[in-house]
């Protein structure tokens, strides 16, 4: 990031390649939605190429990075052109097919659906906490920096999360 | 171990690594003897496992496109480095920037105007007391002194 702000163009474009699928992927966990995923994830890295200039590392670059999908997640999902798109939601993602016998594949997808309809039913700061930690794998220290909350609301968000999921996929985790 | 056991928030912080290591070991040490802790344990593990295995996505192939088309319409937008200047975020700085110029200039300025000395100083203080005197007030003959010594050698 250094290196483009001080005029490399090509820096940009290698954290770009590096740091895409890990932002998409975080930003499709917290809406559900592809497209949608896509959007939010490009508003993040051009919220970065803007940022350049102003840019000091305080942090590691990849917490930065999330905090600023993880912020744009929060806070432009209340936009109605969103809104619309996720109230069309439940979509399937292509999946490699020939792997396993119909019956198991739909039951797949199915399972995959629930655990999305799952984490998207969290409340916004609980869903990005949880999956700053599990997707991200940021220390509570970190998610606390990037969530604007105290590390000690981090540990209660991810608990409260975690046994929110455990009540709603109770019946896939064989409770 | 009453506080460990069915500490579901604890469990989480330790399946974080979020524990310092005293408290880890306590737990670690409850979890050997306690089966429904390591049941808790592993309904939480569980759900994270849900969560990372949950399909990932490969960004779409116009994905890349999309952005950089983004970003060459945010040049093309972007004001010139001196209307920038103009943008409102920067016209604290450019106020103080401005003021700190001014002052400067007039630091400069007052700084070639030489002090008057101590001589000048007397002289205007006693300038009326100085006027009395013959001597000073035909001064201006002291300017032409060589002129009358001249004359004088040749009479």
């Amino acid at each position: 990031m250094l290196a483009f702000k001080a005029g490399n163009e090509r820096a940009f474009h290698d954290l770009f390649d590096k740091y895409k699928k890990q932002v998409v992927n975080y930003c499709y966990r917290f809406c559900g939605h592809r497209e949608v995923a896509e959007e939010l994830a490009q508003e993040a890295f051009l919220r970065i190429y803007r940022a350049a200039p102003r840019y000091r590392p305080k942090a590691r670059f990849r917490t930065w990075l999330f905090k600023i999908a993880a912020n744009v997640c929060l806070n432009e999902i209340r936009r109605p052109v969103y809104r619309h798109q996720l109230e069309s939601l439940d979509q399937l993602p292509e999946r490699d097919s020939g792997r396993a016998g119909p019956d198991i594949e739909l039951a797949d997808a199915e399972r995959q659906r629930m655990v999305r309809l799952a984490i998207r039913e969290l409340p916004d700061k609980q869903r990005a906490a949880l999956l700053l930690r599990v997707e991200g794998e940021f220390s509570y220290k970190e998610i606390a920096a990037q969530i604007g909350r105290s590390a000690n609301h981090v540990k209660t968000l991810i608990h409260r999360g975690r046994l929110a999921l455990r009540q709603k996929l109770a019946l896939y985790l064989g409770e | 171990m009453k506080d460990i056991c069915g500490n579901n928030s604890l469990l989480s912080a330790y399946l974080d690594n979020e524990l310092d290591d005293v408290r880890r070991l306590e737990v670690s040490g409850h979890l050997e003897g306690c089966a429904e802790c390591r049941r808790q344990l592993a309904a939480l593990q569980a759900a994270d496992a849900m969560i990372r295995d949950a399909d990932a996505i490969e960004p779409s192939a116009t994905f890349e496109r999309r952005f950089w088309s983004k970003v060459s319409a945010l040049e093309r937008h972007r004001p010139p480095a001196w209307k920038r200047w103009l943008q409102p975020g920067w016209r604290p700085a450019m106020a103080v920037g401005l003021t700190a110029g001014i002052v400067l200039c007039a630091l400069i300025l007052a700084g070639d105007r030489k002090a008057p000395s101590l001589e000048d100083i007397i002289i205007s203080e006693n300038i009326e007391l100085l006027t009395d005197y013959d001597l000073i007030r035909h001064l201006d003959i002291l300017e032409n002194l060589d002129a009358l010594e001249a004359m004088k050698e040749k009479s």
